[in-house]
């Protein structure tokens, strides 16, 4: 039970998971929609996590970063087991940052304003230090390579892959480490998706580990190292990018192909 | 859009570039300003005693009143609120400190502290019964309107209460440069909530929680916190400008008349100022200035010899108009 690597994952088995749940379970009355899940991300990997509606990908994201509780399983970070109660936990106890759909960002306020929301450096613990604020928004903004006119723009004005770009910057801001993205591409057109690939290629090379919720298949082969295929509430795949087919994850989204049932069932 | 750039890639500072004109005319402040000139030279030209100090000095004394309590208000307009029922807390604070001194012979000092107290209370229930039960603030407030009005003529049986100690009307007959205590004290709160507003970790909260209250949650702020605040400091300062109303009134009476109506001149001279109905818009030298702006129109039209009833439908009409343009405002930024 220890090992849950599946023969194609990158690591081997020696190298402790960053996150790591085991036997994950969650129903909503008779629905199952989480059914003994395992799941690990290593770190600076980004994973796609995909799987038609109803998969279970949701929720799984949920619990991890404390939304939902988990009806049955663990949940270890850097191998030692945590209770994940709420969402502070999950940023507190496991540096998970959920960046949702909807970005929750104050549209009328500035780019740095955003990134420093509730933390603005002060002096005398009062006063905003915007000199500081603006500085250490715009190195955020640079590592992140956001293509932004500046970070006194409010992000009202900004594009949809711009706004994902200050999500992102302001999860980094606060130093947390793993990135679950839901959908990050749903309402964004073409070149805004690939703003947001790149976003995602620059947090992977910032050392971060990243976790893509997605429908969306060429953004994951763009984007992910290691697919894990969700169906039905049961992990029935798990590929890396390198070494599968789009033909074969659509015949695993869909039980065309028989899944893998190890550590499953 | 381009796509993301090189590692390299420079930030320019500052705004894109945008007209001038039009950023002044974004900018409310701008706007009332000239307003306010424009309004002025009108009146002055209709009569000169437009410009009297002693004109000038009574329209100030009197915008003082308002403006104080727009000065909590703002902060909790940006925070996404509004209380109607600040009138009322004007009365209510005068005639409780006058009924305390007079009837139960409380020393002036402890009166005040007392009424402030009951204001405070006021502005707990309302951010209560709006926050944690979820009522609308607009019903909120108008119930406790109400219920305080209501409270402040039982008390009074509809009475002014005096006579009172000649030392309540220290204060309020104090005309340094011509204007009034309240006025120094407005001037002040205005420098103070601005610097609140724009340079402190409070301002930027109060932006988040009234722009949007998730994204101000999933970052930490407490936002039913921050808006109790912003009700009971507002409710705070309506309970003072009642006192301080009464200081000012010949004889000093408590008289639960005071504020009538004044919740309006509020409401209209903030919304005129720049503050948004949306929340997370607003300044508060815009809102000096747009309380400033209605009392000039209500005053002015007397003193340039309109109709004096006049003074309601005018109200009325520039609120009305404040709201439109906060409307189109927000629409241009959807869209």
């Amino acid at each position: 039970m220890a090992t849950t690597i599946t023969p194609t994952a990158p690591q081997p088995a020696a190298v402790q998971p960053i996150l790591e749940a085991r036997g994950l379970c969650k129903a909503f009355g008779h629905v199952q929609a989480l059914n003994n899940v395992n799941f690990e991300l290593y770190r600076g990997e980004v994973v796609a996590l995909i799987g038609d509606n109803g998969a279970g990908k949701s929720t799984l994201v949920k619990i991890l970063s404390g939304i939902y509780r988990k009806d049955a399983g663990q949940i270890l970070v850097d191998g030692r087991p945590v209770d994940i109660h709420g969402p502070k936990d999950a940023e507190r106890l496991a540096g998970i940052s959920t960046v949702y759909q909807d970005l929750a960002l104050v549209d009328v306020r500035d780019v740095g304003s955003n990134i420093y929301l509730h933390m603005e450096p002060t002096r005398f613990g009062f006063w905003i230090d915007f000199k500081k604020l603006y500085a250490d928004a715009e190195r955020i903004i640079r590592t992140l390579r956001i293509d932004m006119p500046s970070v006194r723009v409010n992000v009202g004005e900004l594009s949809g892959g711009q706004r994902q770009g200050v999500a992102i910057a302001r999860a980094l801001a606060r130093g947390r480490h793993i990135f679950m993205l839901d959908e990050p591409t749903a309402a964004l057109g073409v070149e805004q998706q690939h703003t947001v690939n790149e976003l995602i290629a620059n947090l992977k090379a910032e050392g971060k580990t990243v976790l893509v919720i997605s429908h969306n298949l060429e953004h994951v082969f763009a984007v992910a190292d290691r697919l894990i295929v969700l169906r039905r509430g049961r992990r029935v795949g798990t590929r890396l990018k390198t070494n599968t087919t789009r033909e074969e994850i659509v015949g695993l989204i869909t039980a065309a192909i028989q899944g893998d049932e190890e550590g499953n069932t | 859009m381009k796509l993301a750039g090189n590692p390299g890639t420079p930030l320019t500072t500052g705004r894109p570039p945008a007209s001038l004109l039009r950023t002044l005319f974004e900018q409310q402040e701008t706007a009332i300003l000239v307003a306010l000139f424009v309004l002025t030279a009108l009146f002055y030209w209709r009569n000169d005693a437009m410009l009297e100090p002693a004109t000038v000095g009574s329209i100030l004394r009197t915008m003082a009143f308002p403006a104080l309590i727009a000065m909590g208000m703002v902060q909790l307009m940006i925070a996404g609120e509004i209380d109607l029922s600040t009138g009322a807390v004007m009365s209510l604070g005068a005639v409780f400190a006058a009924k305390l001194i007079r009837d139960a012979g409380v020393p002036i000092p402890l009166a005040v502290v007392a009424s402030l107290a009951a204001s405070l209370l006021v502005g707990l229930c309302n951010g209560l019964l709006t926050v944690k039960i979820g009522i609308p603030a607009i019903i909120t407030t108008i119930g406790t309107m109400f219920v305080v009005r209501g409270l402040s003529y039982s008390f009074t049986q509809g009475l002014p209460i005096y006579p009172l100690p000649p030392e309540v009307g220290v204060v309020g007959s104090w005309r340094p440069f011509g204007t009034s205590f309240t006025f120094l004290l407005v001037v002040f709160l205005l420098v103070v909530v601005q610097i609140l507003l724009n340079q402190t970790r409070w301002g930027a909260m109060l932006f988040a929680t009234g722009g949007n209250k998730l994204a101000a949650q999933v970052c930490g702020i407490n936002t039913d916190r921050v808006k109790i605040i912003c009700f009971m400091s507002t409710s705070l300062l309506a309970g003072l400008a009642g006192m301080l109303t009464m200081s000012q009134l010949p004889l000093t009476p408590g008289d639960p008349v005071i504020g009538r109506n004044l919740e309006l001149d509020i409401l209209a001279g903030v919304v005129i100022g720049g503050v948004s109905f949306y929340g997370g818009r607003g300044s508060a030298v815009g809102t000096f200035f747009g309380v400033l702006f209605i009392q000039l129109v209500q005053s002015g039209l007397v003193i340039a010899g309109f109709d004096a009833y006049l003074q309601t439908p005018v109200l009325g009409f520039l609120l009305v108009a404040a709201a439109v343009l906060d409307v189109l405002r927000n629409r241009r930024k959807e869209s």
